[in-house]
């Protein structure tokens, strides 16, 4: 059964998740078929941090309404799991940038890092919830 | 509040105080492993195993750091410091993630370089310590008030 908070939460990322996909294509159709400039690009690039600044605004929402105390605190480790893999593959990804001939990961591998990583991070942690609450019944 | 206007003073936490000593052991050791890593690739490490070996190492303060700021959010007792730390680390969170997309795009669609070697870690670092401080500055006004 889920809160109230982690209900809201839910609804507000899809529909976050949902506008930047939309933006990120719109974005990409149009450099692909418009071709603008390098300064129209770079502020076409700057269009999808919106939506990633709306995720970041919906955690921190989600934090402010949610009365539990523990799951609050599990919420903040889960995006602390995500935060250390990401910073791993940057790291790893700036050394080979440095010296392995300017390749490092593809764009877009690191933001999908971050938050595939919280979300495992978060079933993991529902999942020992569930064991837990087993073994006490 | 003078916790949070300087951490060293009498009224940080205990938990505060080793948190602020672990992190700054790990930081120096941060700079250390990435500049012998440096070297050790420059002067020995042109085979690929070594540098996919020497790229990884400086991951190991990162994590050590990460999970130290992990462990302090649990053994903090004052819910307001926690409260601060959780802001910082959203707005740190906040700016590598943008940091990251914009990037990302550049890369992408640009075909530019993005950002050097090393700077998303600083973004991310310089956020939360902005943050820290803008709060500890904002928490003054209203104790002096």
């Amino acid at each position: 059964m889920k809160s109230v908070a982690e209900r809201n939460y839910l609804r507000r990322m899809a529909l976050t998740v949902a506008a930047y996909l939309v933006l990120t294509y719109l974005c990409t159709w149009i450099v692909h078929h418009l071709h603008p400039g390098r300064a129209v690009i770079y502020i076409l690039a700057l269009i999808p941090t919106l939506a990633v600044v709306k995720m970041l605004h919906n955690v921190a929402v989600y934090l402010q309404e949610q009365k539990d105390e523990y799951l609050r605190r599990q919420f903040v480790q889960a995006i602390l799991v995500g935060i250390t893999f990401t910073l791993i593959a940057s790291s790893f990804s700036d050394f080979l940038v440095s010296y392995d001939h300017g390749r490092g990961l593809p764009p877009f591998t690191l933001f999908t890092i971050c938050w595939v990583v919280t979300g495992i991070a978060q079933s993991v942690q529902s999942h020992r919830n569930r064991v837990r609450d087993e073994v006490v019944a | 509040m003078k916790s949070l206007l300087n951490p060293r003073c009498k009224g940080a936490t205990p938990a505060r105080k080793s948190y602020h000593r672990a992190v700054f052991r790990f930081l120096t050791a941060y700079m250390v492993v990435l500049l012998c890593s440096s070297w050790f690739v420059k002067h020995d490490g042109a085979e690929r195993f070594y540098l996919y070996f020497w790229s990884l190492i400086p991951a190991i303060p990162i994590i050590a750091m990460i999970l130290r700021m992990g462990r302090y959010l649990q053994e903090e007792t004052d819910e307001y410091q926690k409260l601060v730390r959780m802001r910082a680390i959203l707005v740190g969170t906040a700016a590598l993630l943008g940091a990251l997309v914009v990037d990302d795009f550049l890369r992408a669609f640009a075909r530019v370089n993005g950002f050097r070697p090393f700077v998303l870690f600083a973004i991310f670092a310089s956020a939360m310590a902005i943050t820290e401080a803008v709060q500890s500055i904002t928490d003054r006004v209203r104790d002096d008030e």
